[in-house]
């Protein structure tokens, strides 16, 4: 039988034929977006001598747009380099770093946070930088400031270079602090307490207003404050610190809150502020230790009239150094398998305002960051930034603190981390004595599990 | 002349073979690819050390036999085990009760549906903060309800003792889909069945019992096996609400094995821990598959 001319079995024959080019269309296609996808990855646009940088970071939101803001003037500036920003959500981000070096295609850098500096370099998953310092960036080291190198810093290699960096001092609510009598913010960690118990408010089984509540993941805050960081000879050692042992029991005499009318309040709070979990700017909590964002960022934003100033963090009795601060940083890295690292460690000077001091102090107020380096510290913008924001001053002067520290930099930084987290919990809540919690930290720390 | 027909009808038989190969190719290469080869490394990844980065590393079973070292483990197991053991029957229950209420003739009957249906559609993370506001235990609408009614509410999400049964009812609350199956195996009950039971003497629960619960009772294997595999990799929900915490009261398993994977980059112990589950999920389905020829009745058969 013949329809419009043409067989059955032509028909099937014609059926046939463009099933198979329907998908060789497609195996074509998706060949084609392999191929794009590798030019783009690979970023050399061969004859205009332009090398493209794919940069990936875990911002989002306004953040997001205001890096996107600066690649743009990098971009602008450097014509042969052209870097393309990627962001991955921060829940899984460092996940999706790992599969793409997994899959020998990773960008050429990638903004890390947090304690995985250590664990990536030990593993490989991130390049050794010293290479690069050499010429004009034989000095970078020595520009940074001593924290934030020894931060980037495994196994006397340099793996980050911080593009922005943080400290956590104390803030004061003014108001809430007039209503309870107090004329003057703490200068002694005993003063800080017998505050802070004044502030708090309770009715039945809700809390109503904290004085002051150190989070889960708030040990490293206070670690400056305790002297409590313990890591020697390539082993966690806090069960065996006075420091540690003094933070974890005073982290333990928190216990007498309901920790979970606590948590009830930070997480009302946290989901109105899209997770910040901070009562402290919504008005609620009398003491906060907390980076400059809180004061930059997120009062004038969340609560405009709110009150409030900082001071220095007080040291315990005996311990710690007032004023130091256990000290954070962005830290761009450039990932094993990275194609244009060359062009990648470009970048990251710039970010860092290596070359460009004046330009990066500028960015330092867009993004309530503290620098990488006293010489950007020294800049007319920085310096104007903080004149107009007084408090500020504090963060700033904090940063040359000589008793500031780190977490150790060490291969197991994230399963210490995690074990903080959990121990400081278990504390609050009463599931574990001090003494248990910091041999719990020490165990899952040094087993990295 | 036999074997030419044969011969013409397999050249047709290769060519259809051909052609329906064309078409389900798609699926079939996604299986392999996406299904299969993933199932069968991670037995191999599970006799490993491996952290994406670095070449895995051969241990036999020694992820095997840390796991049964590891305390968190149990605690995984012990957690989803609870959550699995209250929320099966108890959603099972509701979504039949509901199902019953919903097949009777009353007003604005696909109003009620609608509604009972609703929590289904709702985005899980959506739902999941809303419960967080609702179980909040300063400011949320329960503990204020509990208030009005002098009885002091608990920490809900953030107590350890009972974190485990607000995501239980979290679950009960989301039963609309086992409902909606529950409701159309109810439809299915011929009425002359209830009459005859009715003419007998049967009361209302002897009718339930003796003729309702039989001619549903394929639904009722359906839904279970399906609820039981849900909750043994019970995950986003505690991911999206409180992380495991607290004091690890709310850390299911596939939390676990997540937390292993991705945040400690330990694949090969993730995967023996997926292998595990694996093993648990198919001795559950199987005993229940064997034992529902004792209380399972199909209609077609004697």
């Amino acid at each position: 039988m013949r329809l419009f001319g043409i067989s059955r079995q032509g028909r099937r024959r014609a059926r046939t034929a463009g099933i198979l080019g329907a998908c060789a269309m497609a195996v074509i296609g998706l060949a084609a977006c392999g191929a794009v996808s590798s030019t783009t990855s690979s970023g050399s646009s061969g004859g205009k001598g332009v090398t493209t940088v794919v940069y990936w970071n875990m911002w989002s939101g306004v953040y997001a747009n205001l890096i996107q803001k600066l690649v743009n003037q990098f971009n602008a500036a450097h014509p042969t380099i052209q870097v393309q920003m990627l962001t991955v959500p921060s829940a899984d981000g460092d996940a999706k770093l790992l599969s793409a070096i997994a899959a020998g295609d990773p960008p050429d850098v990638f903004t890390e946070w947090n304690p995985e500096i250590g664990t990536y370099a030990s593993t490989g998953a991130i390049q050794s930088l010293s290479k690069y310092e050499t010429g004009q960036y034989k000095g970078l080291t020595s520009w940074m400031y001593p924290i934030a190198a020894q931060w980037g810093t495994y196994n006397g290699q340099l793996y980050g270079l911080p593009m922005s960096m943080s400290n956590k001092e104390l803030y004061y609510n003014k108001t809430i602090l007039k209503s309870i009598g107090v004329t003057t913010p703490p200068t002694t960690f005993a003063q800080l307490m017998s505050d802070q118990a004044k502030a708090w408010k309770v009715s039945g089984s809700r809390v109503e207003q904290v004085g002051l509540y150190p989070p889960n993941d708030s040990w490293d805050a206070f670690t400056c404050a305790y002297n409590s960081n313990s890591y020697t000879n390539g082993k966690y050692t806090l069960s065996s610190s006075p420091g540690a042992k003094a933070e974890m029991d005073w982290m333990a005499e928190f216990k007498q809150y309901s920790y979970s009318a606590v948590s009830g309040l930070e997480s009302a709070y946290g989901s109105v502020q899209g997770g910040s979990e901070n009562p402290f700017d919504m008005g609620k909590q009398a003491f906060d230790v907390n980076g400059p964002w809180i004061g930059a960022d997120d009062i004038p934003q969340d609560n405009p009239g709110m009150q409030f100033g900082v001071v220095p963090l007080p040291a315990s009795p005996g311990a710690g150094q007032s004023g130091c601060s256990d000290i954070w940083g962005n830290y761009n890295v450039i990932p094993k398998g990275a194609r244009n690292p060359a062009a990648a460690w470009t970048f990251m000077t710039w970010m860092a305002g290596y070359d460009n001091a004046a330009w990066a102090a500028k960015t330092m107020a867009l993004g309530a960051w503290l620098p990488a380096s006293p010489q950007i510290a020294a800049q007319p913008a920085f310096k104007s930034w903080i004149a107009a924001n007084p408090y500020l001053k504090v963060f700033s002067d904090g940063m040359s603190n000589s008793g500031n520290d780190i977490v150790p930099v060490s291969p197991h930084e994230v399963a210490y981390e995690n074990a903080l987290t959990t121990a400081v919990q278990d504390v609050e809540t009463g599931a574990m004595s001090p003494s248990q919690a910091l041999t719990y930290i020490d165990n899952q720390g040094n087993s990295g599990s | 002349m036999t074997r030419h027909k044969t011969r013409r009808f397999d050249a047709r038989t290769r060519r259809r073979l051909r052609t329906g190969l064309l078409f389900v190719s798609p699926w079939v290469v996604g299986f392999l690819a996406f299904t299969l080869y993933p199932f069968l490394a991670t037995l191999f990844y599970s006799f490993t050390n491996y952290d994406i980065v670095s070449d895995a590393r051969w241990v036999g079973l020694a992820n095997y036999q840390n796991l049964m070292h590891d305390s968190l483990f149990w605690t995984a197991l012990w957690n989803t085990a609870f959550y699995t053991i209250l929320e099966v029957p108890l959603s099972t229950v509701v979504a039949i009760g509901l199902a019953m209420l919903l097949n009777m003739k009353v007003k604005g009957l696909a109003i009620y549906r609608t509604v009972f249906y609703l929590p289904t559609v709702v985005p899980i993370v959506a739902s999941s903060i809303l419960w967080l506001w609702l179980f909040n235990p300063s400011f949320g609408i329960v503990n204020d309800f509990l208030s009005d009614v002098h009885v002091s509410g608990p920490g809900w999400m953030f107590s350890t003792l009972w974190a485990k049964p607000t995501f239980v009812l979290l679950g009960i609350w989301g039963s609309g889909a086992p409902m909606v199956v529950y409701l159309a195996a109810l439809q299915g009950v011929p009425k002359e069945m209830y009459e005859v039971a009715y003419i007998e003497g049967a009361n209302a629960w002897q009718r339930i019992r003796y003729v309702m619960l039989p001619m549903i009772s394929p639904a009722i294997l359906f839904n279970v096996i399906l609820a039981l595999v849900a909750c043994l990799q019970y995950f986003t929900q505690a991911y999206v609400m409180t992380q495991g915490g607290p004091d690890n009261s709310t850390l299911f398993y596939s939390l676990y094995l997540y937390q292993q994977a991705f945040q400690d980059l330990h694949l090969g112990y993730a995967s023996a821990m997926a292998w595990i589950l694996f093993v648990i999920v198919l001795v559950i389905t199987l005993l229940l598959f064997r034992s529902s020829s004792r209380w399972v009745y199909y209609a077609g058969r004697d």
